[in-house]
């Protein structure tokens, strides 16, 4: 065989790949298996050689795995978070974050709900009030909380170094840069100000000092910590504790318990090993403490925060070697897997405890995960959903038709396309808080729409009835009479609701119940019922035709009649109407009735999820439109001219056709549901069992004291439904890609 | 001219007439009606309010609205209206004060500079895009190659990134930042707060270098001079033996934004951060319209005079510098964190795109390339790469669109640590209204960060439209 010249760059790349597996065994010399990565050296040096001497056969094998190497590489480097991600839920050692030490207090912020509220600021700190300036004061201002405020006289917020604590209406707000004033100013809280209390709440939490007295102290709320005014002390009086200042709830007590304070807390001597011990940070430098005695840390399964001179500390029970930082060192010492997860000592301790824990209890706050399950497949599902039904016909109408205002109605699409949901944050914030009515009202609201969309369904199927009557052309004049009839009565019913509603609501309850129920068994009957009932308003149209002629000609017409009412689609457009007139019927009783505690429709998933319809059914009908495009118009133009309707051309050739387009139209709407974020946090903030799972997350995130195997199991059984989804339907989603769609 | 004036006069009285064109289209109007009342209430009402709202000091005492918007509309036209109906706690008329306060960097927000944030913004955008093109083709290429094994596996792992929730992404890379048990400083070694240092990578090269050879923290510029110097020959070199003009004008303006860019920074008078800060947005500003000149001049749509180069030429200079300033001296150890991260989660989807192009490309261009005598590097730049801008285009115009307005990778991963360097206009919008509760701000915000968005969208469709010119 001839020999071929030497390939210059397959010499090249197999030394390079032989370099990387030595840097590898190198770089990892401490592992056990760290020699493996020889392989990779070897597979380098073979493509070298190969690339030397080899024929074309040995060539096209060693570009084969050079192509392969650069594969698992790019794998490796796509699921390093993810991998990331699984092994630290799975990690057995909880939690070992450094504290975070506040710049002014040394006090750790993430553990400020632990601390003891009897807690002592050092002696330096001090605490300011800033007081919102009148318009015509022309000191500087600075903007805090959407409202701008003087700073203190004498102050700048020049210097970075030096943060203080500011304090507006007794809230502690922003450790922010001021230089400290000059001696002897006071700007201290007026005790007069925060003594403003309710009649309802109990004052003794939070009493006045004596002079000379100052136990300042810290409580968290929401989150957030809160400075104990100067010159009041905290009363503990028992569990749960109030506190308030300025008529604000400040705290009430969920504190986990302390080893008293006075337990003293004793370095460590040489050489002794401890059954658990306590990791102190003092300035970057570490020490180490045994347990307070008397504390049982062999039953502590979630792990425990001491206190010990001043500083708080954190020890997993039991499990010394856990503790210490030196041993996270012992990384490289673990299994090939987990060498991108975080750190698993030994992949035989790994555990699903963290699942557990997180299904058990997601957050600190009272929320359940099938609640926030819920809530969030309601909020995915419902927006998918809504988007569809309502889309749909439009996109096909921007598709198909040609009408005047279809370019200012693309127009308006593009622009409504552009602007992140972000951007409509505000006005949608402003519209929605709006909207606060009573439950009753709410209930009837949806009522009414619903029946407005079951009705245009109705409506809808009336119009494909009535094409298919042809040869009943006059009698579809008095049902085209009675359809519009119909929609007058709903356009009319919003401007009559105060006295039909108040009619209505005058109706027994019982009277309603069995008026509706009456309406609803009719519809069934007629539906469903055997063909002698379905016939009978038949006769009515009979009936109501004066006899003329022979008797024989008008039986004969009554039998056509009733032939023609049994057939059992003939009802459905009338079981639709006849649907949304109880919804209807409903919406009008719970209005006239109204009342019921105040509802917020901001604070809840309707006022989200109508939110969120503002940004993505636009999207969808875009979307939709780009998948109608596609496919060919021939099919329609043969079924019309095969004499199909264009109802029916819509319902029976379009809508199975672009069905793939639909199902990934309601994928994105998913995505998007499910992962909303921007949204969600803003508006459902003060209604705590509305969380969604994503807020859930980035609140566990927030809260530095959730240990990161929780968010790490978190976050993994966020993402695995979209992702399943997601992957189950790849093929759908590339070829979407072709017309335009994007990730939602 | 006659006869077209006349058929036009024909067809327009042929065209039948408005109302009915509308008639006869009245089934496609019953189709839109249920989307049309949706969108009317949802969408666009929310909208138009915006727009009032931009021009109030809408805040928190006017959530309270006890009569309704329209209460709230009317009172903050008439104020006598509002001093009559104070449940209704209109806002006050405030015109363009919002606008001129968000423009003017009058807000006071903690790291607030609305112009440094938009340079940041279009920044992050084209560094991101360019790696998200550059990869995904790459990727895709190596993953069309003929023989390999297990493509199929290959291609359905590598979505993962783009099928993973990119808030899922951003919070896991967040982790995976963290100084002292992420994963990144622990696999290398490295103790590097990423997210919270605010000191530039380059900022600590060339001080510790400086400070290694002798000069002090304060001599590194000179370190820049070699490097200047030849610049500036090289391009002058150039400029006067270069056989295009056009190539010539380039290289000028490279030397002497090198040259500018180092007495810039040599001189200490101008070098103080502060006075650089200041003066960035302008030179970027300045830089971004003379680049696009220039890309039109590039194009060919526009053919400059004597005066019109020199103006691209200054223009360019300013944004070189404006540039090279923003990227050493601004950008932090975060962005580039935060800049893999969104690296990671970009890519797949150009690579989806590209392999789709990549497979519709026959073989028998690449063979015939072959036995003309084309080199591979020729056959991908004359064949794969016009075949595949069809599909590309589109897909880097709706990639730029997604990277710019990246909420969750920037929100999640940085949250726009240190000091607000790494917020883009998104992420302040969010802020605006969700920590400062500054709801007329933000509407303003939103609308100008609208008009951003138009323009680029404008800008980027014309080059687009140009680059598509150049066809197979």
């Amino acid at each position: 065989m001839r020999r071929q010249p030497p390939s210059i760059g397959l010499v090249v790349l197999g030394t390079l790949v032989m370099a990387l597996g030595a840097l590898l065994w190198y770089l990892l010399r401490d592992w056990p298996y760290a020699p493996a990565f020889s392989i990779i050296s070897l597979l380098g040096l073979s493509v070298a050689l190969a690339g030397f001497w080899g024929n074309r056969r040995w060539r096209r094998v060693a570009r084969q795995i050079l192509a392969q190497l650069a594969c698992i590489l790019i794998l490796i480097s796509v699921l390093f978070p993810v991998l990331w991600i699984v092994g630290m839920s799975m990690d057995p050692r909880d939690i070992l974050r450094p504290l975070d030490l506040s710049p002014i207090t040394n006090i750790p912020t993430n553990l400020l709900h632990l601390l003891p509220k009897s807690f002592a600021l050092p002696e330096e700190t001090t605490v300011f009030h800033l007081q919102p300036t009148t318009s015509e004061d022309p000191s500087p201002k600075t903007l805090i909380m959407g409202a701008f405020h003087a700073l203190p006289e004498g102050w700048t917020r020049a210097d970075l170094r030096r943060p203080d604590v500011w304090l507006i209406g007794s809230d502690l707000i922003a450790w922010a840069p001021i230089v400290p004033l000059p001696e002897g100013t006071d700007t201290l809280i007026d005790p007069g100000q925060v003594t403003r209390l309710s009649d309802e709440v109990q004052i003794e939490a939070l009493l006045p000092l004596e002079e000379a007295v100052r136990p300042d102290g810290w409580v968290v709320w929401e989150g957030r910590p809160y400075a104990v005014p100067r010159g009041w002390s905290l009363k503990q009086v028992g569990n749960p504790t109030l506190w308030l200042l300025d008529n604000r709830l400040l705290s009430w007590g969920i504190l986990s318990p302390l080893p008293p304070p006075e337990n003293p807390v004793a370095p460590l001597a040489e050489g002794e090993k401890p059954t658990c011990y306590l990791v102190i940070k003092e300035k970057g430098a570490e020490r180490r403490y045994t347990c307070p005695p008397g504390y049982r840390t062999e039953v502590a399964t979630e792990p425990a925060y001491w206190l010990a001179g001043g500083t708080l500390g954190l020890c997993n029970g039991g499990q010394s070697s856990a503790i210490s930082k030196d041993n996270l060192g012992d990384w490289r010492h673990s299994p090939a897997i987990w060498l991108v997860g975080r750190s698993i000592v030994d992949w035989r301790a790994s555990s699903l405890r963290s699942f557990a824990s997180v299904i058990k209890q997601p957050t600190l706050n009272p929320v359940s995960f099938p609640q926030l399950l819920l809530n969030s497949t309601l909020l995915a599902t419902g927006v998918a959903f809504f988007c569809i039904l309502v889309g749909t016909t439009a996109a096909y109408a921007f598709s198909r038709f040609q009408f005047p205002g279809r370019q200012a109605g693309m127009l308006g699409f593009v622009l409504v396309l552009m602007m992140p949901s972000v951007a409509t944050l505000a006005p949608l914030y402003a519209i929605l808080n709006t909207v606060q009515v009573g439950p009753n009202a709410f209930r009837a609201i949806l009522w009414f729409v619903g029946g407005f969309l079951i009705a245009i369904g109705g409506i809808l199927f009336l119009l494909r009835v009535l094409e298919g009557m042809r040869k009943w052309r006059r009698r579809n004049l008095g049902l085209s009479l009675a359809c519009l009839a119909f929609i007058t009565l709903w356009g009319v019913v919003p401007f009559m609701v105060p006295a039909a509603s108040s009619w209505v609501a005058q109706l027994p309850a019982g009277l309603f119940g069995v008026l509706q129920w009456v309406l609803v068994a009719l519809t069934v009957a007629l539906l469903i019922g055997p063909a002698g009932v379905r016939g009978l308003p038949g006769l009515l149209p009979g009936v109501a035709t004066p006899p003329r002629g022979q008797p024989r000609v008008w039986q004969e017409r009554l039998r056509a009649f009733r032939r023609h009412f049994q057939r059992p689609w003939f009802f459905l457009p009338l079981a639709f109407l006849s649907l949304g007139l109880v919804l209807g019927l409903n919406a009008l009783r719970a209005w006239g009735i109204g009342g019921g505690e105040e509802f917020n429709l901001r604070t809840t998933l309707w006022g989200v999820g109508i939110a969120m319809v503002a940004g993505a059914l636009p999207f969808s009908i875009w979307n939709m439109k780009g998948f109608i495009d596609t496919i060919p118009k021939e099919l329609e133009e043969a079924a019309l001219i095969d004499g199909a309707s264009p109802t029916q051309t819509f319902f029976q050739i379009m809508l199975p056709l672009a069905m793939p387009g639909l199902a990934v139209t309601a994928l994105f709407g998913f995505i998007s549901g499910w992962t909303e974020f921007v949204l969600s946090w803003q508006f459902l903030a003060d209604n705590m069992n509305q969380f969604t799972l994503a807020m859930a997350l980035y609140g566990m995130q927030g809260e530095r004291n959730t240990p990161w195997a929780n968010f790490a199991a978190m976050s993994i059984l966020v993402s695995i439904p979209v992702t399943l989804v997601f992957f189950l339907l790849q093929k759908y989603i590339v070829s979407g890609l072709t017309v335009g769609a994007v990730k939602g | 001219m006659a006869v077209q004036a006349l058929s036009r006069a024909r067809a327009r009285v042929a065209r039948p007439s408005l109302w009915q064109r509308i008639w006869e289209a009245r089934l496609a109007y019953f189709y839109i009606l249920p989307a049309f009342f949706m969108m009317a209430i949802v969408t666009f009402f929310p909208l138009i309010f915006q727009v009032w709202m931009s021009l109030t000091d809408y805040g928190i005492a006017n959530l309270k609205a006890g009569e309704g918007l329209f209460a709230q509309i009317w009172g903050s036209f008439f104020p006598a209206y509002a001093a009559g109906h104070p449940q209704a706690s209109a806002p006050h008329w405030v015109g363009l004060e919002n606008f001129l306060n968000i423009l003017g960097n009058r807000l006071a927000l903690p790291g607030y500079d609305f112009w440094y944030m938009l340079s940041f913004n279009l920044i992050w955008t084209l560094i991101n895009v360019f790696f998200h093109v550059i990869l995904g083709v790459a990727f895709a290429m190596l993953l069309n190659s003929k023989g390999l094994l297990f493509k199929r596996f290959y291609r359905a792992f590598y979505i993962i990134p783009w099928a993973l929730p990119a808030l899922i992404s951003g919070m896991i890379w967040h982790n995976m930042y963290d100084k002292d048990y992420g994963a990144i400083n622990l696999l290398s070694g490295l103790k590097l707060d990423w997210l919270k240092e605010t000191a530039t990578p380059l900022q600590q090269l060339f001080r510790g270098l400086s400070r290694g050879i002798g000069l002090g923290e304060e001599g590194w510029p000179y370190l820049l001079l070699p490097a200047v110097l030849a610049l500036v020959l090289a391009a002058a070199l150039l400029f006067y033996r270069a056989r295009s003009r056009r190539a010539g004008a380039l290289l000028g303006a490279l030397g002497s934004t090198a040259a500018a860019g180092f007495l810039f920074l040599a001189f200490p008078f101008v070098r103080g951060l502060d006075s650089l800060a200041s003066w960035l947005y302008y030179l970027i500003a300045f830089g971004v319209v003379g680049l696009i000149v220039a890309l039109f001049a590039l194009t060919g749509r526009y053919q400059p005079n004597a005066a019109g180069r020199a103006i691209v030429l200054i223009s360019v200079i300013l944004l070189g510098i404006g540039v090279l300033i923003l990227i050493g001296w601004e950008l932090p150890y975060s962005f580039y964190a935060v800049l893999l991260a969104n690296i990671w989660l970009g890519w797949p989807f150009m690579m989806t795109v590209a392999t789709g192009a990549l497979q519709g490309i026959p073989e028998e261009l690449y063979e015939a390339a072959r036995i003309d005598g084309a080199s591979d590097w020729q056959a991908f730049w004359q064949i794969t790469v016009p075949l595949i801008r069809p599909a590309m285009v589109p897909a880097i115009m709706i990639g730029m669109m997604m990277t710019f307005n990246q909420f969750n990778v920037i929100y999640f991963v940085t949250g726009g640590e240190p000091l607000h360097r790494t917020e883009i206009l998104v992420t302040q919008a969010f802020r605006l209204v969700n920590e400062q509760k500054l709801y007329g701000v933000a509407a303003s915000f939103s609308i100008i960060v609208f008009f951003v968005l138009a323009i680029i969208t404008i800008v980027t469709n014309r080059i687009s439209r140009a680059t598509e010119s150049y066809a197979v």
